[in-house]
């Protein structure tokens, strides 16, 4: 078989960009998410509601952390899947990564929206305020922003291409949020800021492993799961949804 | 009783699950209706012979 066979044969991730082979593929795939999402969710809440203990120290409200966590995650997530899709956009100018990165803005800004607010509310009982302006809290409070601009942006411009390049770039460019969100306790240690740093550092994905016991880690993991299934259920869906509505569009314009 | 309580933190505890349960369950229901309707929408003008 010769290279350009191999090629062709190839199953890429790029072979779902076509519309039809996406509307194919992604029909199997919405049972599977679903069933995953539920039962992950399911026994993630049941665990984090009735099997962990109060915490030695934070009392019942480390329960929070199991909607709180698992909602940042996927505000993160959904960024990055749309700032990925951007690039697409702007380099390969295929509709469907248009398509991909609008609809997973909405998703995204309603995660990060509940980040905050389970935050806000975890941290009155921690660290006796709801808000600070610390370097974690405002670069996620511009995520929010961020994923509120983008959608204004699609909205506020009638020339569908135009609308979608400067959307790809807003989108990219706002990606830099991401890797301060990330670094943020860094950062702050690096502009001798630190002091004004509530949030805590990184307990999950650590060099030396996991610094929360596995009694929190296990529903922690549940629903971190349950959540990304479901962002992808939801996420496949719009695209679906987006895809119909197009080709509606497109029988009525031959109509009329 | 203490579960409800949540030791003393019932005041933050249930207002974080009910905003997520809220928020995720309307963004289900939103995102659902929305294909639903679109679907519901793209047979209706394949019935009429359009496609």
């Amino acid at each position: 078989m010769s290279l350009d066979d191999q090629r062709a044969k190839r199953t890429s991730i790029f072979e779902f960009a076509n519309p039809k082979r996406f509307m194919d593929a992604s029909e199997g795939a919405i049972p599977w998410l679903a069933a995953i999402a539920v039962l992950t969710v399911g026994v993630g809440l049941f665990m984090a509601l009735f099997v962990v203990p109060p915490e030695r120290y934070q009392g019942d409200t480390v329960r929070i952390m199991f909607v709180h966590v698992p909602a940042a995650w996927i505000g993160m997530m959904a960024y990055g899947a749309m700032a990925v899709a951007s690039f697409f956009s702007l380099v390969n100018r295929h509709p469907l990564a248009d398509v991909a990165a609008r609809t997973a803005a909405p998703l995204g800004a309603v995660f990060t929206a509940l980040a905050l607010v389970t935050g806000s509310l975890w941290g009155r009982p921690t660290w006796n305020t709801y808000w600070a302006w610390d370097l974690r809290l405002t670069s996620f409070l511009i995520l929010l922003f961020l994923y509120l601009g983008y959608i204004a942006l699609w909205n506020a411009i009638e020339d569908e291409i135009l609308a979608a390049r400067l959307a790809a770039i807003l989108a990219l460019v706002g990606a830099g949020d991401l890797l301060i969100i990330k670094w943020s306790l860094e950062i702050a240690r690096w502009l001798g800021i630190e002091a004004n740093m509530l949030h805590q550092g990184e307990s999950i994905f650590r060099a030396d492993g996991p610094s929360i016991a596995p009694i929190f880690l296990w529903p922690l993991f549940l629903m971190a799961l349950g959540y990304t299934a479901l962002f992808l259920l939801l996420w496949v869906v719009r695209i679906r949804t987006e895809i119909l509505e197009r080709r509606t569009r497109v029988l009525l314009s031959r109509e009329a | 009783m203490h579960f409800l309580a949540m030791g003393k933190y019932a005041a933050y505890v249930w207002p974080a699950y009910g905003f997520s349960i809220l928020g995720i369950g309307g963004t289900i229901a939103w995102t659902l209706g929305n294909y639903r309707r679109a679907k519901r929408r793209l047979a209706e003008i394949e019935n009429d012979g359009i496609a």
